[in-house]
């Protein structure tokens, strides 16, 4: 991951931000009462090299959906850049952007409600590659096929409807219907969080394989960390709207400087009966977002906040080979910490 | 160890429209006075059934149709009614994984808190029933509780509307409590707060707490013992660390190399999936329910019933092949 600078970026976002407006119905303007902002998305910035599993992780809230949606203007950004290989992506036109939405694919969290129930995966895929005119109509059937080969479903699943499969094969045919165009950049918005640990395995497999195979670039989003570690190649957290630190996986996992980070994978049950605390990772919950604390985001639940903290917000800055942190004290956050008491026996 | 909760051959079946389905399939296990115990399973595994089927609180349509559960010498499945609201809420509280809508929205805390006590007649007054209220507020963490008991559940976090169930589940000091995924609807930093208030309670209090759970992680951070669920029966018991250093079932063996676990130096291990996906419970494989994913079935799995059978200490498992799980690469 060192050449990450080498290569130009097949997708950069700066300085991005969406905001909704609250609160801004009726009786608010009846009563004069200036309507609330809340910022889902908060300045952020990354860039994403061709071929990187860039994972993004945080707590529900944190803004780590909308900036997937906003990646692809599912959702429009408030202000900010996103380029998608030098292009920005937010300035093209209609007519423009249902070509570039070719090249950008997402995969949903839910697999019950992102299929249509009233079509079978021949029609659901086969409408993807006609309405592209990704292949002659003669070679619909054939690439249907492929495509179902590609994520391990049998071929005479082809006829059927979605309510015939389960969470894991749904999710399959989310991944062949997103595959189906031939994407430059996949956003898989917490892919495997509705569906059994077991299943879980599966998923992530095939992702890692199609990713070896295909050589796609992937912006994944989970709430769970050890799912991140597994399948990115570098890893990006979000609280509160910000990022609050970004490195590729190893550094991350192995040195981070981030309070929160640091709470985040203490926090994370572990399956190892060895392995105990009794001490709770972080304390307090994250403020409302309509009101967020002055500052750093974090300072509210960080067990290193100072005076500092809580009048200038950190910027997020480079302190080692590609590791980004948004901390005053981010020099004083050890790791790993010190020794943990295990339970009475 | 003395056996508080003795649930023996528990089946209990939902009617649809596809046939009769066996949610709970001759589920045998014995809870001891003052541990945690575990269940764990993916859903559909009947884990949440077990827990409700004890407690009467199924789906209108299911029937528990078969077995006992022993609580001080008498059989909660056969209690009559009156009998056994002495015992559900009082003696056997339950915890349920949405906290948000377990509350009552329109009534204030307070009342929510006091109501069981006062019904159950654990308090003699209103005013003893709010002055334990506020004690069990301080108890769950909740700040200013004095002051919160005039509130509403919409004024609560969702962190802190579990607090707020748990300290209605403690309020008539029960002996056991049911907690039926308690810390999955939250956030991973949450979820680690109220886990350990619920291990440092049940520590404190010496009350039985049988924990249900999907996640193989807050097995190992909390319970004593584990039982394995796997398309309404249980397949394995074990201590917790033999369950996740020596399993004895192919299924429990499954789950644990498929969870993703954090590793200190960022390293990642391939996962091994599971191949398939769990049965169709309205008709389910013949023989052993987990032979067509199995990597050690063999013909003899596809026939026939398979009770635990004692492995070692304090451990059981259903698998007769489980001699050739440590042979398995």
């Amino acid at each position: 991951m060192n050449d990450l600078r080498a290569v130009p970026p097949i997708l950069e976002v700066n300085r991005l931000s969406k905001r909704y407006v609250m609160n801004a119905g009726f009786w608010q303007q009846l009563t004069r009462r200036p309507p609330e902002l809340l910022h889902a998305v908060d300045d952020v910035s990354l860039r994403i090299a061709p071929g990187e599993i860039f994972g993004l992780v945080g707590e529900s809230g944190s803004g780590k959906s909308t900036l997937g949606r906003c990646l692809l203007r599912l959702v429009e950004p408030t202000a900010g850049q996103v380029l998608f290989k030098g292009v920005d992506i937010l300035q093209l036109p209609r007519a423009q952007m249902q070509g570039m939405r070719r090249k950008l694919q997402i995969i949903f969290q839910d697999p019950y409600s992102s299929l249509n129930p009233r079509m079978t995966v021949r029609q659901m895929l086969g409408e993807v590659l006609s309405v592209h005119r990704l292949c002659p109509p003669h070679r619909v059937e054939a690439r249907v096929r492929e495509l179902l080969h590609l994520v391990g479903l049998p071929a005479d699943a082809v006829d059927r409807f979605p309510r015939h499969f389960s969470g894991g094969q749904r999710q399959r045919i989310g991944i062949a219907r997103a595959l189906a165009m031939e994407p430059e950049f996949i956003v898989a918005d917490e892919p495997v969080s509705a569906v059994d640990v077991s299943i879980q395995a599966q998923v992530l497999n095939l992702l890692i394989d199609l990713k070896a195979q295909l050589g796609l670039t992937m912006l994944f989003i989970a709430h769970d960390l050890s799912v991140v570690q597994h399948i990115s190649t570098r890893v990006g957290v979000m609280y509160m709207g910000k990022l609050v630190e970004m490195a590729p996986r190893r550094l991350l996992f192995s040195q981070p400087r981030h309070p929160y980070t640091q709470g985040l994978l203490l926090a994370a049950p572990q399956p190892d009966p060895f392995h105990h605390s009794t001490r709770v990772a972080l304390e307090g919950e994250p403020p409302s977002p309509l009101h967020p604390p002055a500052g750093c985001r974090f300072h509210t639940r960080c067990p290193l906040a100072s005076d500092r903290c809580r009048q200038a917000p950190p910027p997020l800055q480079e302190i080692g080979e590609g590791h980004w942190v948004a901390c005053h004290h981010h020099d004083l956050a050890v790791w790993p910490p010190p020794a943990v008491t295990p339970w009475a026996a | 160890m003395e056996p508080i909760l003795e649930v023996r051959n528990l089946t209990t079946q939902i009617p649809t429209r596809r046939g009769l389905l066996t949610a709970v399939d001759d589920v045998s296990f014995t809870l001891h006075k003052g541990e945690i115990f575990g269940v764990v399973g993916e859903s559909g595994s009947g884990k949440s059934m077990t827990c409700r089927s004890l407690l009467r609180l199924l789906p209108s349509s299911a029937r528990t149709v078969q077995g006992s559960a022993v609580y001080r010498g008498s059989d909660l499945l056969r209690l009559p009614p009156k009998a056994f609201n002495q015992v559900r809420g009082r003696e056997i509280a339950m915890i349920f994984q949405d906290a948000m809508a377990v509350l009552n929205p329109v009534h204030r805390i307070g009342d929510q808190l006091t109501e069981a006590m006062l019904a159950h007649r654990v308090v003699a007054t209103p005013a003893e029933a709010r002055a334990r209220a506020v004690e069990l507020l301080r108890k769950v963490g909740i700040p200013a509780p004095e002051r919160r008991l005039q509130d509403y559940p919409h004024q609560f976090s969702g962190g802190m509307c579990q607090r707020l169930v748990i300290a209605i589940a403690l309020s008539c000091q029960p002996q056991i409590i049911l907690a039926d995924e308690p810390t999955t609807a939250l956030d991973v930093t949450i979820q680690d707060q109220i886990l350990k208030l619920l291990i440092g309670l049940q520590h404190e209090l010496g009350v039985s707490l049988v924990l249900v759970t999907h996640d193989m992680g807050v097995v190992a951070q909390s319970c004593q013992r584990v039982a394995v669920m796997y398309a309404g029966q249980i397949v394995e018991i074990a201590d917790t660390v033999s369950l996740f250093t020596a399993p004895k079932h192919p299924y429990t063996r499954g789950l644990l190399a498929c969870v993703p676990q954090l590793a200190a130096d960022g390293e990642v291990l391939p996962l091994t999936p599971i191949p398939g996906s769990p049965p169709d419970l309205v008709h389910p494989p013949a023989g052993c329910r987990f032979h067509p994913r199995c990597p050690l079935a063999s013909e003899e799995c596809r026939h026939g019933t398979f009770p635990l059978q004692q492995v070692g200490q304090q451990h059981v498992s259903a698998c007769i092949k489980h001699e050739e799980l440590g042979l398995l690469s």
